[in-house]
């Protein structure tokens, strides 16, 4: 503990780390009597839930310490009057108000000060206080991290002198009192201060033990007079391992299971609203201000604005509508129209908080829960004829009889249920909505929409000629801009695409111009939270932008005298930019961001920051910021720099709310610009220079026959889609929370510039400040107005030109590792890497040598450890045979087989053909493989052919973002790989469909675990500051292995801003993870990898030193090969046949085994000399071993303080190694299937069919996956007969229900499932039907849960009863019947088919490239759910899909007896005409029955 | 990426139409005619646009090869020709007489993998030409005439580089040459067929436009010392090429009909240009009817055993002391000789000249290659027994060039040279032992090709420039 206190202090003193890093997400849910009725059975069933759902939460190594677990119910008033008259006191029959509060236990002073503090206030106040309470606990539950960090707990018990004073004005009271005194704790210093709860209605008892400890650790929870109308409860699972008891949940007013992607920008714009925040409801405002304390997890500081709405008069079901809104601008064939326009309103107040959220919240009024705009977390409920509703994360928490049950169902995007305490009455979704569509109505013609006012038609360009010539040159802007970034962003409407990695200096390190963007990073979302497919889920995102006075979040009746005005999007057209300065008329100022040349920058900045107060102290609503005035003697401010410095000024002024910052520059091209300008602060961007250049080109004739008004709307699009693809990548799907938010991290901008002018932006690495910059922008400034520049300069920062930018791979040292593997030659490889060490400073580790001291320590080389001992720590990077051509991916896999090296299988399975070892005893099966978010060709033949499954996370080149395989590339070979059609597109998507939070990465590792317990599961994650913290995480989840990947790994296609623009050098990555994982005590137990743009011995040991043990080397394994950077892998014309699935070119291969393992061994060698020259004999020698390293340069002398220092700092592993000594496996808990196997395993032999059946519950997860791994051992692929194991269960199903099952075994389910049902299914049968004594309708009925038959290969579902979200993503082989499914059905299909029986959801077959869908449509509303963009529907037309349908809906009655199917199949001949087709566009021409007759497929546009 | 590239893969790789060896040997005409739009435009759209260019990589003026090739293809010509001068002075003669087959093309990655080089010289030469019929080339329009003059010596291609460079940024550009005509080699060096006259005169005639001031026939240290030129200019240029031809110390080698190249040459040029040239007219220098042996391997011996075939010679014969492979000149340039008649005697050396006054044949050595020299390359070693004989009317001693004395010829002992007899400069500013005085080309660098002496005569243009700068900044200050 001291160790990890130590530690702690160390990593925040050397910003390393910083608390407010650490993710969270959980288990969560609310039982509620639907009568009005207190009672003993709510608080029970609460405490039952909790110990249901233990395995969302995680566990510290001592087994007891929880990340936090906690219940919130109502106070039981004849439980503590009892207290009261215990005491002595006399109870008068008034409210009883009680304060649930964390003391600093072993600070007596410290408890008398905040004692002190309460009772002072609560007098203050007209209070009466009966007592202070020393709350029974029992610690003996507690681990030891959790008992060392025990607050004192404490209850303050009393009343209101003021009779008067009811329920919401005492709560009101209550809150402000509470508000004061932690403001005031907060003025005073006093730590460890924390009121749970304080409350006239309701407390909340929570900390650090396991769930189902909760009612041990609280005595007070088991007193049967206890009773509640509801109770909330909630359990953590947290990044961090530092048990803090203030952060367990339920918060006063809600409890979140999931993670607010848009935190930064929401406390931003809180800050800004707190400027008019006004309500006559509270006499001081100010006590109430911050809004956020600094320092609260995304949950907590939820609450905090939740419950300030509440308070202020919001109900809690209209603060959930406007904190986390539904989907709504783009959905109006599902959404009602006045949910439109209550949606449009709502959001034109406030921004959404977005991101993955299943809350369950309550007022005193209210209890809800309620789920986020994309449904991405679990939220189940059940009506019982007992007058109660259960909702949850998962179903089955609490054991029911199945005939209390009278609904069950689930809440999908954006729903709500709300149960007026009270009346105890149940409002659904539609009707809460309704109800306050109608109450906000007048609010409506406010809005005034200006897009229909500010259309682009004739576009006129500023400049030309010579005079844009210059601005171009001054902003920086290159040939290879305008033609690589620029043109296609017009000519094809979307961002260009490349190839390879980034193997150019951070901006930091060159020595040219980088515009200020350049040093930004754009944030991205990894394990704790989903990146969002911002193409095939566009519905759900939205760029709304309302500009103008912010006005009163508390109060909305001041509104009626303003408008509100709102754009689709913040991209203005010079046509659209001249009407908006028409229709604001005189009402803006326009302020000149540019300077003479004899003034300075400093000064300039200060002036414009000036003249924007003056500006907004004026009254002035619209701010211009121009760069436009540039001329020979005048130069431009970095637009960036000039709007961080005015929104960060305003903001800290408390003026931001009254005023837009428009921006017109000629800084914005790509995407990237854009993004980093937003997320500054501007409210819109008028890209003059961008426009005139189109304009040039225009003119130039290079657009064929668009008009110019189509050229500049088609790049106002892209722009538009960059922007959702920028935000998606963060999980974030509105621009208004984005706007200002400042989502990313800057590498080598000053720390000062950061602070000053974008606050709230991570800056770990310093360095260019305002002199740094000031002299760059004069220099090009200079150059641009020199005489006579006819051309711009060409670029070269995507693509290698020899005037331009620093790339590390270049020609001659390309040709030298070559000619150095191909003859073995030792001598030229070291000339290659000595070539590698002489070219300017490109990496971080560039700057970093070896200490002095230990080079002259040298031993012989004979002493170190040998070349075969280094290589196995090395891996080939994870590319698939896809990506690369199969001459290349088996070569580089026989290679490092050969050196016991790591080659990965790569995002797109492998031919089971190459799991046998050769005639010549080489081996081509991939030792890793890979497990990504599309799950091509992972099957349980795959899984099971390793020794290690990596997760890909995120992959350096474009972390947050999914992928796409052209048809073209889709060979015969790779779609039967991918299980799939030839040259139909493949899709991978942004997430995993079944990680949207830590505790989904631990369920899917788990899973793994079960299919193959013999393989190691490693993850890779992306390096980003906040890596370690989700490293740690993953390590609580049992990986085993985490790779890190720096920002510069290759792709095979990537936008180009993407590939430059995000994630971080490994350097940092690297050693964030290893002094976290070290932090927490969990660095021995998990090896660390990683890799990006590795290429020599010296990169090898300094990765060790900062903590690695294992390494990738992809692309110079490639190289080795014969790849000389075409940097073309995305066209399929890779000249050298390394990454094509060109015939023709594969021919040129010229890669050898030989090559590769020369490659290896050369790097081993020189890993040797090195370590020889040190002193160390081994690699575990140095490890970690940071102090071994030093910085020696500063970079460029115009910096200001480039300073590595964060990266050598090292936590203190105390007894523990500072590797993993072991390549051990984690273990995870059994499940039912150990149980199953030991009763069936002797019956294994004989041919007879095997049948068994169990009791289930939810705890029991993976059910049938291990059983398969051992039906998969035991047979060796044999095909076995169908329902060869047969296994009937009875209960709900824990998540991944049947994951990964293999054919011969079949699980009859009766009862229900959750989540990840199927997933990876491998030919096994699930059937899920409601036990026999159940009421329910099963089209009503939800069944299973979200993301079921994920990734299924084969294998056959029938569920009687609805899916949720994401029914049959990615299926690409799958059979499955099922009586209804929520939204997002069947995306990224690409085979098997489904059935299904009842209602669809909102954007049903987005991305389905492949399989075929078949859905009963009775009402004929199907239109409106479909997302057409790549199938077509229509009626069953041939003879061959009707009996197709036939025959499954039969299968489906014979194993389910559902009786819908057998209505449906009683009445066949007219209910056919009930069903729809979904076929995929692409698969038209491919099918060998076909759908139509008819020459003509309907389209739906 | 737009879809007009990287057609590789299905277009095939395609010269523009070189003439039928009959007809071309009859005339000094190039022997390539010009591409016609659509196969420019096709040829270059075989460009892989590779991430790594080792086409730029191995061009000595790190031309922007893929992006003029992408705007060529995409038929954006004017932009190709902007481009592909802003890093070459003069495009259409890199695009004639580069030796592309070691340098941009040999180099380019379609080739390397077998797919056929792009043909990259042609689409320079096209662009270039296009540009010129197009008018789009114009003399320099200077708007800050500066005051500072710089002297150049020599209009061969690194002076006329740095001219235009210089100029273009205002300064007064003088240049001074000793012969009649501006241009050096291009003009007097190398024949017709490889670069037709036109070619050049259209060049200089524009820079004369554009204000740079040509002074022929001025021979410095004769009309003028080096010392008063550097008076009269701010800066001075020395760009002299390499002309002294390397000898052969054989007997025999004082008879009648033996001739360096560069005589040769120059007077089949001047025929060509219309001049009057006695030696060639009374059938001496002319090799009309004659038994031609030329003797050495490199560019300049192509270029007279070429010459040799277009006088009608009897026959022509190449002898070189290494084999084909270990031959400095363009392996292109050796099979249009073949294809045009010209007999390779290769592993051969002459050991002695025969005849009463005139040359009658040679004695010739067989050669063997033994163990790589400190160059590299392989020695040449004689073969012992193995001499022939070889008839010949006619021997062109084509060994290469050494420079001239300079400092004795300006007048200016005091200039440094080295121990080869080139200037002696400064590597980064390439300004000579004498302030101000700055060389470029062959006679820093020795015989060498037409590009490099283009690459630094921009360099030297920088350089100049620079010291212009500090100079007159220095004179404002001492004002």
């Amino acid at each position: 503990m001291k160790l990890y206190k130590k530690n702690l202090k160390k990593l925040i003193n050397s910003k390393v780390y910083h608390p407010n890093m650490e993710h969270d997400a959980c288990g969560v849910g609310l039982v509620v009597s639907t009568e009005g009725k207190k009672s003993r059975k709510i608080v029970e069933y609460g405490i039952e839930a909790l110990k249901a759902v233990w395995h969302r939460g995680a566990v510290d190594a001592d087994g007891k310490t929880g990340d936090g677990a906690g219940i919130h119910v109502e106070i039981s008033r004849d439980f503590f009057k009892e207290k009261i008259e215990n005491y002595g006191r006399k109870y008068d029959g008034g409210e009883i108000c009680v304060g649930m509060i964390f003391l600093p236990r072993n600070d007596y002073n410290a408890q008398e000060k905040c004692k002190t503090l309460i009772e002072t206030e609560l007098l203050n106040n007209n209070f009466y206080i009966y007592r202070w309470r020393q709350v029974p606990i029992n610690t003996s539950v507690l681990g030891v991290k959790a008992e060392l960090t025990r607050p004192e707990i404490v209850q303050v018990i009393f009343k209101s002198n003021d009779k008067k004073l009811k329920f919401k004005e005492l709560e009101r009271q209550l809150y402000v009192i509470r508000r004061t005194v932690e403001k005031k704790a907060l003025n005073s210093r006093l730590k460890d201060f924390y009121i749970c709860s304080f409350s006239s209605k309701s407390i909340i008892y929570k900390g650090m033990f396991l769930a189902e400890t909760l009612s041990d650790f609280y005595p007070d929870l088991h007193d049967e007079r206890f009773i509640s109308r509801f109770a909330i409860f909630h359990q953590r699972y947290s990044t961090n391992t530092f048990p803090s008891w203030d952060l367990a949940q339920p918060f006063r007013a809600l409890a979140h299971n999931g993670e607010i992607n848009t935190l930064k920008g929401n406390i931003n714009w809180m800050k800004v609203h707190e400027q008019e925040m006004n309500s006559e409801l509270f006499k001081e405002m100010e006590n109430l201000k911050p809004v956020i304390n600094s320092g609260n997890s995304d949950s907590a500081a939820l609450d905090n604005v939740f419950e300030l709405l509440n308070r202020s008069g919001h109900p809690a079901p209209l603060a959930k509508l406007m904190l986390i809104p539904d989907a709504w601008s783009k959905k109006s064939k599902t959404l009602p129209k006045s949910h439109q326009q209550l949606f449009n309103f709502l959001n034109s107040i406030i921004e959404p908080w977005d991101g993955p959220a299943a809350i369950a919240a309550t007022d005193n009024d209210w209890a809800i829960v309620a789920n986020d705009r994309n449904g991405l977390r679990p939220l189940r409920y059940i009506v019982t004829n007992d007058k109660l509703l259960f909702a949850g994360s998962e179903t089955g928490m609490v054991s029911l009889e199945e005939n209390k049950i009278v609904s069950k169902g689930r809440l999908g995007p954006g729903q709500i249920i709300g149960i007026k305490l009270d009346k105890g009455k149940v409002y659904h979704n539609t009707e809460i909505k309704n109800y306050l569509a109608k109450e906000y109505k007048h609010f409506n013609n406010q809005i005034i929409d200006l897009d229909k006012k500010f259309y682009v038609k004739n576009e006129k360009r500023l400049f030309y000629g010579e005079e844009l010539r210059k601005r171009q040159y001054v902003f920086g802007l290159s040939i290879e801009d305008l033609e690589l970034i620029l043109h296609p962003m017009v000519e094809d409407c979307k961002e260009a695409t490349g190839s390879m990695g980034d193997d150019t200096p951070v901006a930091v390190l060159s020595d040219r111009y980088r515009p200020l963007n350049h040093y930004f990073r754009q944030n991205f979302s990894q394990v704790t939270n989903p990146p969002i497919d911002s193409l095939r889920e566009n519905k759900v995102m939205s760029l709304k932008t309302r500009f103008g006075d912010m006005g009163n979040i508390l109060d909305f009746n001041n509104l009626t005298e303003e408008n509100i005005y709102v754009l689709d999007s913040p991209i203005l057209s010079n046509s659209q930019f001249l009407k908006f300065k028409e229709y604001f008329d005189k009402s803006f100022t326009i302020i000149d961001c540019t300077f003479e040349k004899t003034s300075t920058l400093k000064k300039a900045l200060d002036n414009i920051i000036n003249l924007s107060e003056i500006a907004v102290r004026e009254g002035i609503k619209q701010i211009i910021l121009t760069d436009k005035n540039l001329n020979e003697n005048k130069i431009p401010i970095p637009m960036l720099l000039a709007v961080g410095a005015i929104n960060s000024y305003l903001i800290k002024m408390k003026l931001r709310a009254y005023v837009s910052l428009n921006i017109q520059t000629g800084e914005a091209l790509d995407t990237h610009s854009y993004a980093t300008l937003l997320g500054a602060g501007a409210t819109t961007i008028n890209p003059y220079l961008a426009l005139d250049t189109i304009h040039q080109r225009y003119e130039k004739k290079l657009f064929g026959k668009l008009t110019i008004d189509e050229c500049i709307k088609r790049y106002i699009q892209s722009v538009n889609n960059g922007l959702l693809k920028i935000m998606s990548k963060m999980g974030i799907s509105v621009l208004s929370s984005y706007r200002g938010g400042g989502n990313f991290e800057t590498v080598g901008l000053s720390r000062t510039i950061v602070s000053e002018f974008f606050p709230g932006i991570t800056s770990k690495i310093s360095g260019i400040g305002i002199s740094g910059i000031e002299k760059k922008i004069r220099e090009i400034h200079e150059q641009a107005f020199k005489e006579n520049i006819s051309v711009l300069p060409i670029g070269g920062i995507y693509k290698y030109r020899k005037n331009g930018e620093t790339h590390q791979y270049q020609g001659n040292l390309i040709h030298m590792l070559q000619h150095a593997v191909t003859h073995k030659s030792f001598e030229t490889y070291k000339k290659y890497a000595k070539a590698i060490y002489d070219l300017p400073p490109i990496n971080l580790r560039d700057l970093i040598d070896f200490k002095k001291k230990y080079k002259n320590n040298s031993i012989d080389i004979s002493q170190v450890e040998e070349t075969k001992e280094i290589l196995k720590r090395f891996g080939s990077g994870s590319m698939s045979h896809g990506a690369l051509s199969q001459e290349a991916h088996e070569t580089l896999a026989i290679g490092m087989n050969r050196i016991k090296g790591a080659s990965c299988s790569g995002e797109g399975g492998e031919d089971s053909k190459r799991f046998k070892v050769l005639e010549n005893g080489d081996c081509s099966n991939s030792r890793v493989k890979q497990i990504a978010s599309a799950r091509f060709g992972v099957t349980i033949d795959y899984l099971n052919n390793c020794n290690e499954i990596e997760i890909k996370i995120a992959q350096g080149a474009k972390p947050g973002e999914g992928g796409q395989l052209p048809g073209f590339k889709v060979t015969k070979d790779i779609a039967k790989l991918r299980y799939s059609t030839p040259g139909v597109t493949l899709i991978s998507p942004p997430p995993h469909h079944d990680i949207y939070s830590i505790e989904d990465l631990a369920q899917l590792i788990y899973d793994l675990k079960q299919v193959n317990p013999n393989a190691r599961v490693g993850v890779k994650l992306v390096a980003s500051s906040g890596v370690g913290t989700i490293a740690a995480g993953v390590a609580k989840a049992k990986a085993d292995i985490i790779l890190i990947s720096g920002h510069s790994g290759g792709t095979g296609a990537s936008p180009q801003t993407s590939i430059k623009y995000v994630g971080i050098p490994w350097e940092m990555g690297l050693t964030e993870a290893n002094q976290i994982l070290t932090l927490n005590n969990l660095r021995h137990s998990v090896t660390l990898r990683t890799d990006g743009g590795i290429k020599t011995g010296r990169d090898v040991v300094i990765a060790a030193m900062m903590g690695a043990e294992e390494f990738g080397i992809g692309t110079t394994s490639l190289v080795a090969m014969g790849c000389i950077l075409v940097r073309q892998c995305h066209s399929n014309t890779c000249p050298v046949g390394v990454c094509t699935q060109d015939e023709k070119l594969r021919e040129k291969f010229t890669g050898t085994p030989e090559k590769v393992v020369n490659l290896f061994t050369f790097i081993a060698e020189e890993v040797r000399e090195i370590l020889a020259s040190l002193g160390f004999k081994s690699l575990n020698e140095i490890i970690g071993r940071t102090d071994l390293l030093r910085q020696v340069s500063k970079g460029s002398e115009s910096l200001d303080d480039l300073d590595l220092n964060p990266l050598f700092v090292q936590a203190d592993p105390g007894k523990n190694k500072r590797y993993c000594e072991k390549k051990i496996i984690n273990k995870v808990p059994d499940t039912l299937d150990e149980q199953i196997y030991k009763d069936v395993k002797e019956r294994f032999n004989n041919e007879e069919k095997i049948y068994q059946s169990y009791d289930v519950k939810n705890i029991h997860r993976a059910v049938g996956t291990r059983l398969s791994h051992y039906i998969y051992k035991e047979f060796n692929k044999k095909k076995l007969p169908e329902d060869f194991i047969s296994i009937d269960l009875f209960g709900s199903a824990g998540q991944s229900f049947g994951a990964f099952g293999i054919n011969g075994l079949t699980l009859k389910l009766f009862g229900d499932a959750n989540d990840y049902v199927g997933k990876g299914l491998s030919g096994a049968k699930l059937v899920i039907l409601p036990p026999k004594e159940s009421n329910l309708k099963s089209d009503e009925n939800t069944i299973i849960g979200n993301t079921v038959l994920y990734g299924a290969t084969s294998g056959k579902l029938f569920a009687s009863g609805k899916a949720g979200e994401r029914f049959a993503v990615r299926n690409s082989g799958a059979l499955s019947v099922i009586e209804g499914c929520d939204s997002n059905g069947c995306e990224y299909m690409t085979g098997g088919a489904v059935v299904i029986l009842g209602k669809v959801g909102d954007n049903f077959a987005a991305g389905m490239t492949g399989g075929m869908a078949f859905i009963y449509d009775p009402l004929s509303d199907f239109e409106k759910y479909i997302n057409s963009d790549s199938v077509v529907w229509q009626k069953i037309e041939t003879e061959y899909w009707i009996k197709y349908v036939k025959s499954l809906i039969q299968e489906h009655y014979s194993e389910t007896n559902s009786e819908l199917s057998k209505k449906i199949i009683d009445n066949f001949k007219n209910e056919i005409l009930n069903f729809v087709q979904v076929c995929p566009k692409e698969m038209i021409d491919k099918l060998e029955n076909p759908i139509t007759l008819k020459p003509m497929i309907k389209e739906v546009s | 990426m737009s879809d007009k590239m990287l057609k590789f893969i299905n277009v095939g790789q395609q010269n523009p139409p070189k003439r039928e060896v009959l007809t071309r040997k009859d005339d000094f005409n190039e022997i390539y005619s010009e591409y016609i739009h659509e196969k420019a435009a096709e040829q270059s759209s075989r460009c892989s646009q590779c991430g790594v260019p080792f086409c730029q990589i191995h061009c000595p003026l790190s031309n922007n090869i893929p992006d003029w090739l992408k705007l060529t293809a995409e038929g954006r010509l004017q932009e190709a020709y902007e481009l592909a001068q802003s890093t070459n002075n003069m495009p259409e003669v890199c695009g004639r007489i580069c030796p592309q087959d070691r340098l941009c093309e040999g180099n380019c990655v379609i080739e390397q993998s077998g797919h056929g080089t792009v043909t990259i010289g042609s689409v320079e030469k096209y662009i270039t030409e296009n540009a010129w019929n197009k008018g789009w080339i114009k003399p320099i329009k200077v708007r800050n005439e500066k005051k500072q003059s710089v002297g150049i010596i020599g209009t061969g291609p690194a002076g006329l580089a740095c001219a235009e460079q210089l100029r273009k940024q205002g300064y007064q550009i003088t240049i001074y040459d000793r012969y009649d005509r501006p241009g050096g080699l291009l003009i007097y060096g190398i024949p017709n067929f490889k670069l037709e006259k036109y070619v050049v005169e259209r060049r200089t005639k524009i820079l004369e436009e554009s204000g740079i001031k040509f002074v022929q026939n001025f021979e410095v240290g004769k009309d003028s010392s080096l010392n008063q030129l550097r008076e009269k200019h701010d800066a001075m240029l020395i760009a002299t090429g390499v002309y002294k031809p390397r000898e052969i110390e054989i007997p025999g080698s004082n008879l009648k009909n033996i001739f360096p190249a560069m005589d040769f040459l120059t007077a089949s040029n001047r025929k060509g240009l219309g001049d009057k040239v006695e030696l060639f007219d009374k059938g001496i220098l002319n090799s009309e009817k004659k038994d031609v042996v030329v003797i050495g391997g490199g560019d300049t011996a192509m270029d007279c055993v070429r010459t040799s075939v277009r006088q009608k010679a009897k026959s022509v014969k190449c002898l070189y002391r290494r084999d084909r492979e270990n031959m400095p000149g363009s392996t292109r340039e050796v099979a249009n000789a073949e294809e045009e008649g010209v007999e390779f005697i290769w592993l051969s050396s002459p050991k002695e000249f025969l005849g009463t006054n005139k040359i009658e044949s040679l004695i010739v050595n067989k050669i063997k290659l033994g163990d790589p020299d400190e160059s590299g390359r392989k020695k040449p070693e004689i073969q012992k027994d193995s001499e022939f004989n070889l008839k010949a009317d006619m021997v062109i001693k084509a060994l290469g060039f050494d420079p001239e004395n300079l400092p004795k010829l300006f007048g200016s002992e005091d200039l440094q040279i080295t121990r080869w007899g080139t200037l002696k400069t400064d590597f980064d500013t390439m300004e000579t032992n004498l302030q101000g005085v700055f060389a470029a080309g062959d006679i820093i660098r020795g015989a060498s090709l037409v590009v490099w002496a283009i690459k630094d005569g921009r360099d030297a243009a920088l350089s100049i420039e620079k010291y212009l700068k500090t100079k007159s900044l220095q004179k404002t200050e001492a004002a």
